[in-house]
């Protein structure tokens, strides 16, 4: 372990450096001294989204309590700190030991946002190990990366030895177990690769080879090694009343994104709206039962001091058991002065009286996500929300006392037309004029419908996945005539670069040719994409150009059904065939219903040996 | 019932930690602690804190001031052992009890690491001229003479250097951080370590 007081002088150039010291309460972790392995988990962004992150602080936990490894954890530096760190010649240091990235065992990066990559890049580089996977050799880490973006590991695959497909608090520490034994027997680098790709849900990048036909598509992608799985199927846990839950997390001394419990309900949806990766890749739905989160939560919350509680899964007003568990919660939370949070409710089974119960403590605002504006493409895109549902919920709401609300939306969706964009205008406009349908007290200030619309960007293991991107000129026409199409100041508009949504969608359906384009923009110092002071769309075009890529090969095409798909060799359990049979019954705007409501034989219920939530329903895939 | 003071350390990494931070971290501390403490009124309730003088970062302090209410009677011992076994790195406490009077304060003691080449005679004879420093403020700069406020305490040498003990103002009208002594000597000195020794009444 290093002296930290050598960093010092850094850190009093820096801003904030309290996001360089660890040291946070509750942060104590195995000594590296006595560790079998020693793990550094890495997360791409800044340590105020990174220390938010559920997922890193489950699995850390998981490593950290096997009794063999010692876990740290690295963030990605803000310019001011990278610039230090070069010009003082310190490689990246973990938090905990301030020992430097490579000389760890394992290095571990979480992917979840594609316009990341190009930190996962600069820590590599910054911690002073070799970029890419074959440049490394048995004293270097093992690299490896997890998370949704690693349902499309392409474009990151030179850089990675081993991706994790899928949940890895099991999935880890069988591969922790691998390297234990490689070490003690001195197996090298090479064949613990091998070995970790006859583990399920593990894919060796360098074990597979790639060729291309002259249109640019896949001509096949195979193994090149005999014995290697031509298919990687993703790992889930099955019960998850029995999985590592972390209760006894850090907590941070600056003020992070989610900076509170966050509880984990369930994993997966019920709904399948045609765009979300989301929604297809965590299937299937698998629950919580409400007295194991009841505990977790207070244990949490007594150990950390929080004075919040986030119920955290993807449309949360979907639980079966929704109501029990606010009740046990509000059984102490009030007590305590704790505040209850249900970021993501859906506009159809909604409940106003729920929402006063949890905000007892602190109110805070109110979201739905009606994505699209008219019912025809609300039917395309499956969101299964009718304009008379969301009407009815906003009414509920007003009624309730609030008289401000936010609404997501998309543009570019398949199939979208002028009309479907004036369609999100009037939408809002009808929701301001439900306020004022009747008399309120909203204190004199009338009603604030806040309406906010992202670019659509076609993800991977969606019905989706073969649609193009609009391009960015249709899409910022489309953003300009929806603001003119606004005719009231009760709503705020607000939209994304689209831009950043080109790059992303880039990056979101590559292939391995990309990993050229990533090591030119890390050789031209590009990265924290995912900050508008430094994103430059330029700097990418000017990049893709220097490595001969069309960004609109990737983003902008119309990828054919018949085409060999980047990442068609992982399985999340749900089929291709039931993507494609979405995509089809998407271009007749049919929609599909919920899987409580009848299910629609998406596959993934062979993962949990076809245990679903639509047990005992009617399997017609 | 009684405002509860309590005298703790901020040392080490916790001279990252801005006095926000602070304030939030002693906050979750006080719930962590299971004590009965006292809320705030209104739309979001928090503890009831009252920290005496912020410290910027980069400077630590060995015996700084905190209050908070207790809604029940606990004896002093029991509330240290509650706050000590909750507190975060580089936070001790260092004893709590009944709080008297206000948390007025007036003056601080603090200790400056200085490496230097400076003797001894040089650096205190610079205490007894008029100390001339920038101070930037909303209404921009000026030029300050410090010394009427500054009291050199003692200055003992050490390897490569002095360690200065000196009292500054520390009232809410009336605050000078050390940090413009440091930079009343320029070049000549460099500051490795500040911390606040004490706080006056």
């Amino acid at each position: 372990m290093v002296d930290f007081k050598k960093y010092e002088p850094l850190l009093e150039k820096v801003e904030k450096p309290g996001r360089y010291v660890g040291n946070e309460y509750s942060s104590e972790i195995p000594d590296p001294a006595s560790a079998e392995i020693r793990a550094c988990f890495c997360f791409p962004d800044t340590y105020e989204i990174g220390m938010s992150n559920l997922g890193i602080k489950i699995l850390s936990g998981c490593f950290n309590n096997s009794g063999y490894i010692s876990c740290e954890r690295c963030y990605m530096p803000w310019p001011d700190m990278k610039q230090q760190l070069e010009e003082h010649g310190y490689p990246l240091y973990a938090l905990e030991s301030g020992d430097p990235l490579n000389v760890f065992d394992l290095v571990a990066f979480t992917l979840q946002y594609e316009l990341s990559y190009t930190n996962v890049v600069a820590m590599l580089g910054l911690g002073g190990i070799p970029l890419l996977s074959k440049d490394r050799s048995d004293s270097d880490p093992i690299v490896i990366a997890g998370g949704p973006c690693a349902y499309n590991p392409e474009p990151i695959a030179d850089f990675i030895d081993i991706f994790s497909i899928g949940e890895g608090e099991e999935a880890l520490l069988e591969l922790t177990a691998l390297m234990r034994e490689c070490k003690k027997t001195g197996v090298g680098r090479e064949e613990l690769l091998y070995r970790a790709s006859q583990l399920e849900g593990f894919y060796v990048p360098s074990l597979y080879d790639v060729e291309y036909n002259s249109d640019g598509t896949i001509k096949s992608f195979a193994p090149n090694k005999e014995g290697v799985p031509a298919k990687v199927k993703k790992r889930i846990i099955e019960d998850l009343d029995k999985v590592y839950f972390p209760c006894k997390c850090s907590v941070p001394f600056l003020e992070t994104v989610h900076d509170r419990v966050m509880l984990e309900v369930f994993r997966g949806c019920i709904r399948g709206c045609r765009f979300c990766q989301a929604g297809m890749i965590y299937r299937p739905y698998r629950e919580k039962s409400p007295d194991v989160l009841n505990n977790n939560a207070l244990e949490a919350i007594n150990h950390t001091g929080y004075s919040e509680i986030s119920l955290t899964s993807l449309s949360i007003s979907d639980y079966t058991h929704l109501r029990e568990l606010i009740n046990s919660l509000l059984s102490w939370t009030d007590d305590k002065k704790v505040n209850l949070s249900l970021p993501s409710m859906r506009i159809d089974n909604f409940y106003e009286e729920l929402l006063e119960k949890v905000s007892s403590v602190r109110k805070s605002g109110l979201t739905f996500a009606p994505e699209a504006g008219t019912q025809r493409l609300r039917d395309v895109i499956n969101k299964n929300i009718t304009e008379e549902e969301i009407i009815t919920a906003c009414e509920k709401a007003f009624d309730g006392g609030r008289n401000s609300l936010k609404l997501y939306f998309m543009n570019g969706l398949p199939t979208e037309t002028d009309e479907d964009i004036c369609g999100i205008a009037s939408l809002g406009q009808n929701i301001v004029n439900t306020y004022y349908s009747k008399k309120r007290f909203g204190g004199g200030r009338g009603v604030n419908v806040t309406v906010s619309v992202s670019c659509f960007v076609p993800k991977p293991f969606t019905p989706f996945q073969w649609e193009p991107q609009d391009s960015l000129e249709e899409l910022e026409r489309k953003q300009q005539l929806l603001k003119s199409e606004i005719k009231t100041k009760k709503i705020s508009y607000k939209y994304h670069d689209a831009r950043v949504s080109r790059i992303e969608a880039v990056f979101a359906r590559g292939d391995r040719r990309l990993g050229k384009a990533l090591l030119e923009a890390y050789n031209r110092g590009i990265v924290l994409d995912g900050w508008d002071e430094y994103f430059s769309y330029n700097n990418w075009i000017s990049v893709f150009d220097a490595c001969g890529i069309d960004p609109a090969f990737y983003a902008n095409r119309r990828f054919g059904t018949d085409e060999i798909l980047p990442w068609d060799f992982i399985d999340i359990g749900v089929t291709k065939k039931f993507m494609l049979k979405e995509y089809e019954k998407s271009k007749m705007a049919e929609t599909t219903p919920d899987c409580r409501t009848k299910c629609s034989g998406c596959g993934a219920k062979s993962l949990c040996g076809g245990k679903c939530v639509c047990d005992g329903g009617d399997d017609n895939g | 019932m009684a405002d509860i003071r309590v005298c703790f350390t901020k040392l080490g990494k916790l001279k990252y930690i801005s006095h926000l931070d602070l304030q939030r971290a002693i906050h979750r501390m006080l719930v962590r602690s299971g004590l009965p403490i006292a809320y705030s009124e209104g739309f979001n309730p928090h503890p009831r804190l009252n920290i005496a003088l912020p410290l910027s970062i980069y400077q630590e302090g060995e015996r700084e001031l905190f209050d908070f209410r207790l809604t029940e009677e606990i004896p002093d011992d029991v509330i240290v052992e509650r706050l000590q076994s909750n507190a975060f790195p580089g936070m001790e406490i260092v004893s709590a009890c009944v709080a008297v009077g206000k948390l007025a304060t007036q003056r601080a003691l603090w200790r400056i690491e200085l490496e230097t080449e400076m003797t001894i005679a040089e650096f205190k004879s610079a205490f007894e001229g008029e100390m001339i420093v920038t101070k930037r403020s909303k209404s921009g700069e000026k030029q300050v003479d410090i010394a009427p406020r500054t009291t050199l305490v003692s200055a003992e040498a050490v390897e490569n250097g002095i360690i200065a003990r000196v009292e500054l103002p520390a009232a809410g009208n009336d605050y000078l951080n050390p940090s413009y002594v440091v930079a009343f000597f320029g070049d000549k000195v460099k500051a490795l370590r500040t911390v606040r020794e004490n706080i006056i009444f």
